[in-house]
């Protein structure tokens, strides 16, 4: 397995927000070539990449944006989502940092595309660092004409807003950063109507993550083809991985997509699990996502293999437990983060999350019964089955899984008491 | 609208399309459990119970979100969908403080239901902790408590507060574990922009909002539920009067969604002020007066002092010197009884009321026009006009429920509204163009509207030459009636008159809304014979949703017009003059009557002091503080020789009278209102009369008797049945038939189902005809000494002359007193501070009351409401008449406004 730089070739080669040394490298040459094709071409080439979104649901960008181009009239917007607020999640920052221009050229194209004149650029409020290049970037842009009225001497009109996120999980989900944009309270929405067509200010809106329009310009750039050759089947192109917990080396990988498995990837990139144990369990897709164990961990790295394995790929942030530690334990380092990120809206997450918290400390506490795990089992499914957005759907997954595949970890927890 | 078919638990249903699953379930009976859904907001989906499965989807899907379609196979609830209800219920009840034993809503409660109907185990996740004892927005207020430990965040109250009402006033503050619902910053609520309509209290499922007041006083399933009809505006909203059956005392009012017209909306006077009912000042003996002070009578004392009196008045003076003031209060029954004493037992058609101060020009002008003088329109076809033109009406003050019709009608349906009124008015916030015309300058602005309409050719040629008179009349009026013109008259730029005349022109269907603005003038039959032509100039008369539509005042002031509580007609607008009709009245009550028109009210207390008017029977009226220039009205209450004052209080009237008779009020009687949609509803007794009180037409009834003019029913219906007999636009109407959901006149016959809207395909009167109308200047014009123009008006928390609404504490919490509304410039030229008492003067007289300095009311301009005793705007109207329908002009005079000295 080795690195395939596609996205990220640029990054630590220029000094953001220098946009010489982005032009220098390639730079604004898709954007040029997006205005030379018109906006309903740049939808079929992003359609025909056949690129889907890297924010965590999968869905397919050029039908996303065809829909908001459909509405021809009145405001329009795009949202480039940097939230990127999920557990074990760190590879927009890499983008957003090492080369903002190319992400700013696929919010432009994005925009020229669906015919979005405002723009926004939603960014993790802990990442200080970043709104301030940002903010340095949007004046860069002005002055070099990439942002305002006539961009390259075009037609195009396009203005871009920096906004620092309230710092809530739930605003990386984009009903609830809707909500937060318009001043609202971040909670989540329900769908339908889906942001194509009621969105920002009950407008059309685009929300795309971050190297989802970075991949974009790359698109463009290097032509429809040659963008397919990478990947796999069904999913072309490469993905920007990050690997963290109980590896030797945490980082953020650009991959193509299928060229290695699961277990290769913690090997070769993370150098091993830290303590050196054999690993216990892999969260492929950030922390929301199943655990895999075993034979599972020998998927290759596409998202539909992944999800034959029972997980699925998400954020692709991998997370990796060694063994040695308990999987209550496990679960508890993570509930202890979504339990309090729940927007509240619906019953089942507001409640369930918390309940499920309580539970397992009470387990861990070694306080814990059989009908604890199967309450457990129960407001999990409840929630899964039920829920409106992928928080509610998703936080009780990991727990679900751990009871499913450590059975003897939670039982020893329990044992403790009657013992 | 398409039909579509599908299937629910394999039962084929047709629903038309874009009907939600839980929607098109309740509708064959099928009640999907839900704790957040209401027909009047949007799903929110936030309980997550109402889940369904449907063939071919994966997983579960929300049904109050998802509409029906074609084939659709819905299986709502299987094995898999119970458990998971159930989870969810007992995930809600460990989140819930149960407190069902003490709770007033133990019996009407969703959440209670719902629990019993899965078996929900309300510990099997742990009771909730108790949150420590704080204040919340609502611990402060007299209306509402919030009990956030009950409180299951459905958003019901937030969303009904938004979407519904749009007060915007409630909203969730904290996040997880602290979530609730607040005000902004948590303020007080009623410091909020609350309007205490009780939707929130009404709308949560889980009591965890309640009626403060009514808290312990009986839990809903032990109280009577009556319906009646609210006795406050003339919306005619559907109430529900809660009565403990033991005290048989009013606990709570609540109403049913889907009822008409207010589909379970309420304002803050139907919610909050009822307390009159049960006031220990409510009069409960006839009392007469002697040596100056009023003593207990028997009813015999009472009934036989005054029959005696006015026989001896009568044999005396003639029967034209009786006069009587019949109410809008009172129900349709009473009304008819009161004018056929007038007529038939005393003699004379000296009877009038207060439509006389309200809506005497739209009567006199709409008639003339189109032949009938009432709201062309349905209360809910306001919601779907392409655009609605409110101009002289505060309507979410005066007539709230209404305003919220046309609320939704912006909001929801795209609808564009203008708001022409001398105020900002709280609708000028969801208006495409707002204007702000100087008090008594209607005509000049309608005009110009008018001249803009034909140059631009924007008019509808084909409606004027079918079903209209007289347009080649209109035309040299407004010809040189320009917008420039226009705007020297009412400050009004003539760039934005001309967008007021496109913006109504150019819908496909234009709504007029009007009230006292438009009416209460010198000139206010010249303003309703503006509206006419400009609704006729433009084509929007005779369909749905267009129309002029006149808001009614009082709960029955359309009803009291429709029974002939009038001097120049018998009931159903059937002329005194005419001789046929004198004729078949003399057979139809067995006596001779006058064929002569009487007195107005104005005219009666001004006959008064002419000595023409000797006694005047005064039922349900309050004329000592509603009429203009109170301090000469005042004077001739004095002087008159006998007055009868039939009344609920000792009313500011009352106690000019010689006799006091206790009557009964509206709901403690059964009759009939008829509401501003011309909505004949039934108003149902649910408690029972103070003491020895009576219900008005039994009072009226004995009196006549014993004047010898024998008058006896068996019950109001038996009344009903009489007026149907000589009412053709009522012939129709039986207490049976208007049971449950009323009809709207006119309905000539048992079969008729009503008419919706009028002047289909024909006017009444036959052709629509235009009245070429001149501007002409107010009664009065500031000048040196009177500098500005005072106008007067109602507010949203009290009504009338406040004898029912300053009895209830939530009322008086956040509408103690008077004021007068200036601006805030001319409010710093005279140094006068916000809340400060400040002197207002006119040529009448002279009241002290509180500056509320503003920016919704223009330079020069004053604003006063006239419910206060304290402070009296009508001591300061001008009674001025409109010389065709002889209304007085409350809306404008000149004024002056002083700082008080302050004492040192």
């Amino acid at each position: 397995m080795k690195e395939i730089k596609l996205l990220t070739r640029r990054v630590g080669t220029y000094e953001p927000p220098d946009l010489k040394g982005y032009e220098a490298q390639g730079g604004l040459v898709a954007l040029k070539k997006a205005l030379a094709m018109g906006p309903e071409s740049v939808i079929d080439e992003i359609k025909r990449a056949g690129l889907v979104g890297r924010g965590g649901a999968g869905f397919p960008t050029g039908p996303k944006w065809a829909m908001v181009a459909g509405e021809k009239q009145g405001q329009k917007y795009l949202i480039c989502n940097a939230e990127e607020g999920e557990v074990g999640t760190f590879k927009d920052k890499v983008l957003l940092d090492g080369d903002p221009w190319l992400v700013l050229e696929g919010i432009l194209i994005g925009a020229f595309a669906v015919g979005a004149e405002k723009t926004y650029i939603y960014i993790n409020g802990e990442y200080d660092q970043t709104i301030e290049l940002w903010d340095r970037l949007v004046v860069e842009a002005r002055k070099a004409g990439l942002l305002g009225d006539d961009i390259l001497g075009s037609k195009l009109s396009v203005d871009l807003q920096v906004v620092k996120s309230k710092g809530l999980y739930i605003t990386g989900e984009e009903l609830a950063l809707i909500s937060s944009l318009e001043m609202r309270r971040a909670a989540s929405r329900l769908k339908p109507p889906y942001p194509t067509e009621k969105g920002l200010f009950g407008r059309p809106t685009v929300v795309n993550n971050v190297e989802t329009l970075a991949n974009v310009p790359v698109i463009l750039a290097e032509g429809v083809e040659a963008y397919r050759r990478l990947g796999v089947e069904g999913e072309p192109g490469t993905r920007l991985f990050s690997l963290s917990g109980d590896v030797k080396k945490s980082g953020v990988y650009e991959l193509e997509i299928g060229s290695g498995t699961l277990a290769e990837f913690i090997e070769e990139f993370g150098g091993g699990t830290a303590g050196g144990r054999p690993i216990k369990a892999v969260q492929p897709g950030g922390g929301t996502s199943r655990f895999l164990a075993g034979d599972s961990l020998k998927c290759k790295l596409t998202a539909r293999a992944i999800l034959q394995a029972g997980s699925g790929i998400g954020t692709a942030g991998v997370i990796v437990y060694e063994e040695g530690k308990s999987a209550v334990d496990i679960v508890k380092g993570l509930i202890e983060f979504y339990g309090f990120e729940s927007c509240g809206r619906c019953a089942p997450c507001r409640i369930g999350v918390v309940r499920i918290k309580e539970i397992i400390d009470k387990v861990f506490g070694g306080e814990g019964t059989d009908e604890d795990l199967e309450q457990l089992r129960q407001i999990g499914k409840a929630c899964v089955a039920v829920s409106t957005c992928g928080m509610g759907q998703a936080f009780p997954l990991p727990v679900l899984s751990a009871l499913e595949l450590f059975p003897q970890d939670f039982e020893a927890a329990i044992e403790k008491v009657s013992a | 609208m398409k039909e579509v078919c599908f299937n629910i638990d394999g039962t084929k249903v047709t629903a038309p399309e874009g009907t939600t699953i839980l929607e098109a379930a309740k509708g064959v009976g099928i009640d999907i459990p839900n704790l957040c859904y209401d027909s009047r907001v949007e799903p929110a989906g936030t309980c997550r119970m109402c889940v369904v499965q449907i063939e071919g989807r994966p997983g579960l899907t929300i049904s109050c979100n998802t509409p029906v379609a074609e084939g659709m196979e819905v299986c709502t609830e299987n094995a898999e969908i119970a458990a998971i209800r159930r989870t969810v219920l007992e995930l809600i009840l460990s989140d819930h403080r149960v407190a069902c034993t003490s709770c007033d809503k133990d019996g009407a409660c969703r959440l209670q239901d719902y629990a019993y109907r899965y078996q929900a185990d309300e510990g099997r996740f742990g009771l909730p902790e108790r949150r420590p004892v704080k204040p919340n927005y609502a611990t402060n207020s007299e209306g509402i408590l919030y009990d956030p430990d009950k409180c299951i965040l459905c958003g019901l109250c937030v969303r009904y507060c938004e979407e519904v009402q749009k007060a915007e006033a409630l909203t969730f503050a904290g996040r997880l574990g602290q979530i609730e619902v607040s005000t902004a910053f948590g303020m007080d609520l009623h410091e909020s922009t609350c309007v205490l309509c009780g939707g929130c209290v009404e709308i949560c499922p889980a009591g965890s909002m309640l009626d403060r007041a009514a808290i312990g006083k009986g839990r809903e399933k032990d109280l009577t539920r009556t319906r009646t009809t609210c006795a406050y505006c003339g919306v005619g909203c559907q109430l529900d009067l809660l009565t403990d059956p033991k005290t048989g005392r009013i606990v709570k009012v609540t109403s049913e969604v889907g009822c008409i017209p207010n589909n379970g909306n309420m304002c803050v006077k139907g919610k909050f002020a009822m307390d009159f009912v049960g006031s220990d000042k409510r009069l409960t003996t006839p009392l007469i007066k002697r040596n100056g002070k009023f003593e207990e009578a028997t009813w015999e004392e009472a009934i036989e002092f005054v029959a005696e009196r006015l026989k001896q008045i009568r044999s005396e003076f003639g029967a034209e010197s009786i006069a009587g003031l019949s109410s809008a209060k009172c129900t349709n029954e009473d009304n008819y009884v009161f004018q056929k004493f007038i007529r038939a037992c005393i003699g004379t058609n000296n009877v009038d009321h207060c439509a006389r101060l309200c809506h005497a020009s739209t009567v006199a002008g709409l008639a003339r026009a189109f032949g009938s003088g009432a709201m062309t329109n349905s209360i809910d076809e306001i919601k779907d006009a392409g655009c609605i033109f409110i101009i002289g009406s505060n309507t979410t003050e005066a007539h709230p429920v209404i305003g919220l019709y046309v609320k939704e009608g912006v909001m929801k349906n795209g609808a564009e509204l203008l708001v022409a009124d001398p105020r900002r008015i709280d609708l000028a916030r969801f208006a495409k163009l707002y204007i702000a015309q100087k008090p008594g300058t209607d005509v000049a602005l309608i005009n110009a509207m008018m001249n803009v309409i034909i140059s631009e050719e924007i008019y509808d040629k084909d409606f004027i030459s079918e079903r209209t008179e007289d347009f080649e009349k209109l035309k040299p009026i407004l010809k040189d009636f320009t917008p420039e013109k226009a705007e020297a008259i009412t400050t009004i730029p003539a760039e934005k008159i001309r967008a007021a005349a496109r913006i109504y022109a150019k819908a496909d269907t234009a709504s007029i809304i009007y009230s006292m603005g438009i009416t209460q003038h010198t000139t206010g039959t010249d303003n309703v014979l503006s509206l006419a032509n400009l609704a006729m100039l433009t084509g929007n008369v005779g369909k749905a949703s267009a129309g002029v539509n006149p808001l009614r005042g009082q709960n029955n002031v359309q009803g009291a017009c429709d029974l002939g509580a009038l001097p120049n007609v018998y009931p159903g607008y059937q002329s005194v003059e005419d001789s046929q009709l004198q004729t078949k009245f003399e057979s139809a009550w067995e006596q001779k009557l006058s064929g002569r028109k009487g007195l107005t009210v104005v005219e009666m207390m001004h006959a008064i002091e002419e000595d023409k008017i000797k006694a005047l029977y005064i039922m349900g009226e309050n004329p000592a503080l509603s009429d203009p220039n109170l301090n000469r009205t005042r004077k001739s209450l004095e002087k008159v020789d006998f007055l009868v004052s039939q009344d609920i209080f000792l009313s500011e009237t009352a106690e000019y009278a010689d006799v006091v008779l206790p009557s009964v009020c509206f709901a403690e009687k059964d009759g009939t209102f008829t509401n501003t949609e011309r909505r004949v509803q039934r108003v149902r007794k649910a408690v029972t009369p103070p003491g020895q009180a009576q219900s008005d037409w039994e009072i009226i009834c004995e009196v006549a008797t014993k004047m010898g003019y024998p008058m006896a029913y068996g019950g109001a219906d038996e009344i009903m049945d009489e007026i149907a007999t000589v009412t053709p636009i009522y012939g129709g109407m039986s207490f049976e038939r208007i049971d449950k959901v009323g009809l709207q006149w006119p309905c000539p016959d048992k079969e008729h189902p009503g008419t919706r809207f009028l002047h289909e395909g024909t006017f009444k009167r036959g052709k629509g005809k235009f009245h070429p109308v001149e501007y002409k200047n107010p009664d009065e014009l500031p000048d040196e000494n009177y500098p500005f123009v005072l106008t007067t008006g109602r507010q949203l928390y009290q009504f009338h002359t406040g004898t029912m609404t300053r009895k209830s504490p939530v009322i008086n919490q956040v509408s103690p007193t008077g004021y007068v509304e200036i601006h805030t410039d001319d409010a710093a030229g005279l140094e006068i501070s916000n809340g400060e008492k400040v002197e207002v003067i006119t040529r009448r007289g002279k009241v002290t009351t509180l500056a509320r300095v503003t920016g919704n009311i223009e330079k020069g301009w004053l604003f006063m409401p006239f419910h206060f005793r304290e402070g009296p705007a009508n001591m300061l109207t001008n009674d001025a008449l409109d010389p065709t329908a002889k209304i007085p002009e409350f809306k404008v005079c000149a004024a002056a406004v002083n700082k008080m000295k302050q004492p040192v």
